[in-house]
């Protein structure tokens, strides 16, 4: 970046300034809205902290992987779980919580080691199922597939929801700062080498897999931090909301948003959970809607809309490089039609 | 016990491996995976439910609209997915087919009915149980009738691989798509067909399984799994592969919840997708190429 003159937009854009003035719009507002739409923010704001995550693993690093909800679902019911069991204060389970999960985050590299793509994608989707299966059989624990009341947290004051709205928002906009930070690394950038291409990678001297394993462990701990979040503004915990069908939003989120884009991971969740809001009388249309749009972002628009925006809002993609980078396999300036049509 | 036990487990593993040929013939000619297989299946039953109790007719009319709702939505599929049948789209495709699932799962639930809706399909035919080796083994005429299509589809699919000049254009692509383009043989048209036939062995599939279980609009994803799994522990492109895979994890399932506990059964199909990947990537029948990780 240093080679370009940064534009004024870019300048604000890119530090930490507009995140924060945001987020400090969104407190002043989120804290004057009735409770039913401030719990909604609330879970806004935890799923931006959740695709944050999980876009470090599908978007910068190129692993796709369908355990991410089950990570979120065993940081949710550990946290819960430790105060329940326990009596563990809050924030000491939220850590315990986010630490063992990276742990467990951790081991889910050794198949990524073994496996890419497809195949990849179906040893996570086994193990999710897994982790949902023992959430719902292991009752004397997890106390089965009813769930159980989570405790809620309350500080200064404030009613459990403001109190979960703004812990999740300090969070996540920290989350959001130190994420593009690290992402502007060297180390970021060998996330986005191995996504590209691993072998180049490993030949430019990157520890391909030192960074599977770091890109495995971070998306993790957040997912599971978000999960500890979740369970205090739901106060209420149980395994349907952490299948498959939450897996599959998350990844609508994510796509919809923008793979491998900071602000995508912002917009994503917000619309799908607004959409989703709307969307809560019918669950046909529901899925007929939101499946139609993964459908559509893939073929059409398949770097999601934080790029678009970018274009619109003038600003040259070239000030970001890791927001220019392709998805998965394909070129960035090519849509897949395009090269369908050169009959290639 | 055991061989009430073995004989189900074989009717469902034979119901698996249809799902699994569906899994194996799409890999095979387009290298892709389709999640939207599970929900043709649940389609399937539902379409026979729809035929058999709304309409009134015979189990044999609900084949040819099976096929026919079967084939509607294979072309339907291969033209919305058509620019990403490639290589390099496989992800993007993987993508796309659960976009697709979605679809077709709300379509599902919307024509009839609402969540949590569960549909009887009365049952295919009736009569006394077949009774062999003086008891032994008793297989109700259903659980048969399971088997004899299955059967059937699976020899079918294989004289069509075997005999047909379109089954050898299909393996010429799958050995190589560039080569196979270059000599004249027309991809896209085999890329369809081939979507086509998978989606049609899963709604057959589910047409056969639906008046042994009940039917419901999310049945279709856990079936796919456990297809996907039978395919992988054949080696995701070995048609014999496929089927003996799905027997396996029949039996295994069967064994499991009889011998073990009826919730442990779920998590069979899972262990076996795991071991299988890790372990034996390359499955039973798996050549060598069919390591694709």
């Amino acid at each position: 970046m240093s080679e370009t003159k940064p534009s004024l937009l870019s300048v604000v854009t890119g530090s930490w300034v507009l995140p924060v003035f945001i987020a400090c719009v969104v407190a002043v507002v989120g804290l004057g809205l009735n409770p039913y739409l401030l719990f909604l923010l609330t879970r806004i704001v935890i799923f931006v902290m959740l695709i944050i995550g999980l876009n470090v693993l599908m978007g910068y690093s190129g692993q796709l992987s369908f355990a991410h909800a089950a990570l979120f679902g065993i940081g949710a019911y550990a946290t819960g779980l430790l105060q329940v069991h326990l009596d563990v204060p809050f924030a000491i389970a939220l850590c315990a919580a986010t630490v063992g999960v990276m742990g467990v985050g951790t081991l889910m590299v050794l198949p990524a080691l073994r496996l890419s793509g497809i195949h990849l994608a179906i040893a996570t989707l086994a193990i999710a199922q897994a982790v949902h299966w023992v959430l719902v059989n292991w009752t004397s624990v997890t106390f089965g597939a009813g769930g159980f009341r989570a405790p809620a947290i309350r500080l200064f004051g404030l009613d459990k929801t403001e109190t979960a709205f703004l812990v999740a928002l300090v969070s996540t906009t920290i989350c959001y700062l130190l994420v593009r930070q690290l992402l502007r690394t060297s180390f970021g950038r060998r996330f986005i080498a191995v996504r590209d291409n691993a072998v180049a990678a490993a030949a430019n001297g990157v520890n391909v897999t030192a960074v599977k394993t770091m890109a495995f462990a971070l998306s993790a701990a957040i997912a599971a931090f978000a999960g500890g979040l979740y369970s205090a503004l739901l106060g209420f915990v149980a395994p349907e909301s952490f299948n498959l069908e939450q897996m599959i939003l998350m990844k609508i989120m994510t796509v919809v948003g923008g793979l491998g884009t900071m602000v995508g991971a912002v917009i994503g969740p917000a619309l799908v959970i607004v959409l989703q809001e709307q969307l809560r009388e019918s669950q046909g249309w529901l899925e007929i809607i939101f499946g139609s749009m993964l459908i559509g972002f893939v073929l059409f628009l398949p770097s999601g809309l934080a790029p678009l925006l970018k274009r619109l809002s003038g600003q040259s993609a070239r000030t970001e490089t890791v927001a220019l980078a392709p998805r998965t396999g394909q070129p960035a300036d090519r849509k897949p039609a395009v090269m369908n049509a050169e009959g290639n | 016990m055991l061989s009430v036990l073995l004989a189900s487990g074989v009717a469902n593993g034979l119901i698996y491996g249809l799902i699994a040929l569906g899994v194996v013939v799409l890999s095979k000619a387009a290298n892709a995976f389709n999640f939207s297989q599970g929900d043709v299946m649940a389609l399937g039953g539902f379409a026979s439910y729809s035929v058999i109790v709304s309409m009134g007719y015979g189990p044999v009319a609900a084949v040819p609209i099976v096929v026919i709702v079967a084939l509607f939505m294979g072309l339907l599929s291969y033209l919305l997915l058509r620019p990403l049948m490639k290589a390099e789209h496989a992800v993007a495709l993987l993508i796309a087919t659960i976009g697709l699932s979605f679809v077709i799962k709300g379509m599902i639930r919307l024509v009839w009915g609402g969540r949590g809706d569960y549909l009887a399909v009365p049952p295919l035919i009736s009569g006394p149980p077949l009774i062999l080796f003086d008891g032994k083994i008793i297989v109700p005429l259903q659980y048969l009738l399971m088997m004899g299509g299955a059967l059937l589809m699976i020899m079918l699919f294989t004289l069509f691989f075997r005999f047909t000049r379109l089954g050898l254009f299909m393996r010429s692509v799958a050995d190589n798509p560039r080569a196979a383009q270059i000599v004249g043989i027309p991809t896209h048209l085999v890329l369809c067909c081939a979507m086509v036939l998978s989606l049609i062995v899963s709604a057959v599939a589910g047409f056969l399984l639906a008046p042994a279980t009940l039917i419901y609009p999310d049945m279709g994803f856990a079936l796919f799994l456990k297809g996907f799994a039978a395919a992988i522990v054949g080696g995701v492109t070995s048609l014999p592969g496929a089927v003996v895979g799905g027997i396996l994890l029949g039996v295994t399932e069967l064994l499991v919840s009889g011998y073990i506990s009826s919730q442990a059964q779920e998590l069979s199909a899972f262990v076996l997708i795991f071991v299988a990947l890790i372990f034996f990537p390359r499955g039973l029948f798996g050549g060598r190429k069919s390591r694709s990780v």
